[in-house]
């Protein structure tokens, strides 16, 4: 039997399912509603914070700005919130920097998708990166990869996970991606490598997004810009 | 927050065939359970919205997928960095209850990418055309076919099988 046939036919269940839980149903929407009366209690909570801080800050600011024209202060509440929020401190050489690559050459950026089988897309993924430098912050559990040299030309935001020598971003429209990083202080600045492991998501630029990220994230090796962020 | 009689059969007539599903990517039944309820969770929350929707079960069935496949990438994760505690853990041991058709073909699975799991599951499992699970995985019906090409391959090679595609 081909693997095809097995496929077809193998990958069902053995026998009757189970049958349905209607109960489930319920205990979903105890769930939903517990989340819903989390939300909005979490909303009136950090408005009320934002409004207490605003507050506090007024006769401060005021007094800053006693020798221009009076100012109008409005207390401003957050536009939007998240259900939770946690801290991370992060440890790995990796975390908390701003890193930055040279501009982008076509043979490096090439050469990065030796061996992969996906050479073909090089040259239609290289056209976005031709000339640009790739911007890559992590802190604090939060990640952005941004293309540019003078100005951000694409950008992506997502989270990043430290597990030994690899990191995981997590995109939210590049998917999930695992690289292993090496990471080494000189006299000028800091330099890291990434070298791909595995990537999951969307196709970017017409290509399977390992094309990119390889081209992007493993062509040139980042080094530490202080001061620098979009 | 109210679950309509549209939402109930809607649940009754979808569940079980996404929990099978997200199984195929997870390989754990009870995992997959947690994941497929988190999906319908998510649909009562926007079924206002959702239920207008000409197929809200393929609604759920992307969100499942999606949170299934980085449920899937967070497992490993972790178990990069509990390896040792982790060490010799059977990943079908909470599959007691529901086991498949072909224990050895389930097994092989477990060895691809999520991303290949999803696909295999939707195209052979649930029998979706390309075009149809590429827009259940949000990617072009080309990644698709590479993504079952690749799975077809790597599991004929496990298995010691033949690769015989009609797909691509």
């Amino acid at each position: 039997m081909s693997i095809e046939d097995r496929l077809r036919s193998g990958l069902a269940p053995e026998g009757e399912p189970p049958s349905v839980d209607d109960r489930v149903v319920d205990r979903l929407v105890d769930r939903a509603r517990r989340r819903h009366r989390v939300r909005v209690g979490t909303g009136v909570g950090a408005a009320a914070v934002a409004t207490a801080i605003a507050l506090a800050a007024l006769p401060q600011v005021q007094w800053n700005q006693s020798d221009s024209e009076p100012a109008v202060n409005h207390p401003t509440t957050p536009t939007e919130y998240t259900e939770t929020w946690t801290f991370q401190p992060q440890t790995a050489p990796i975390d908390s920097q701003s890193w930055l690559t040279q501009l982008a050459q076509e043979r490096p950026s090439l050469e990065s998708l030796d061996g992969t089988g996906l050479s073909r897309y090089g040259p239609r993924v290289f056209a976005r990166l031709r000339g640009e430098q790739v911007h890559l912050n992590v802190k604090y559990g939060e990640a952005t990869l941004s293309i540019g040299a003078h100005a951000v030309r694409f950008s992506w935001s997502g989270t990043y996970e430290v597990a030994g020598r690899q990191v995981t971003f997590d995109w939210a429209e590049l998917g999930t991606s695992t690289f292993e990083w090496q990471a080494k202080t000189t006299d000028l600045n800091r330099q890291m490598s990434l070298t791909f492991v595995s990537a999951e998501g969307p196709d970017q630029f017409g290509a399977p997004v390992e094309v990119f990220l390889r081209m992007a994230m493993t062509s040139y090796p980042f080094t530490t810009r202080e001061g620098f962020g979009f | 927050v109210q679950a309509t009689d549209e939402y109930r059969w809607l649940f009754r007539q979808e569940y079980r065939s996404v929990v099978w599903t997200v199984n195929v990517v997870l390989s754990d039944y009870a995992r997959s359970e947690e994941v497929a309820q988190d999906a319908f969770l998510r649909l009562l929350e926007k079924w206002d919205k959702v239920s207008r929707y000409d197929r809200p079960g393929a609604w759920v069935r992307r969100v499942a997928i999606r949170m299934a496949v980085r449920a899937d990438r967070r497992e490993q994760v972790r178990r990069r960095r509990e390896r040792t505690a982790t060490a010799g853990r059977d990943a079908g041991a909470d599959m007691a209850e529901v086991v498949p058709r072909d224990a050895a073909l389930m097994d092989a699975i477990r060895q691809l990418p999520a991303k290949q799991r999803a696909a295999v599951a939707l195209h052979y499992l649930e029998d979706r055309p390309v075009q149809e699970v590429a827009d259940l995985l949000d990617c072009a019906p080309a990644t698709v076919s590479v993504h079952l090409h690749r799975a077809r391959q790597r599991l004929a090679e496990t298995l010691g099988e033949g690769v015989e595609s009609h797909v691509d």
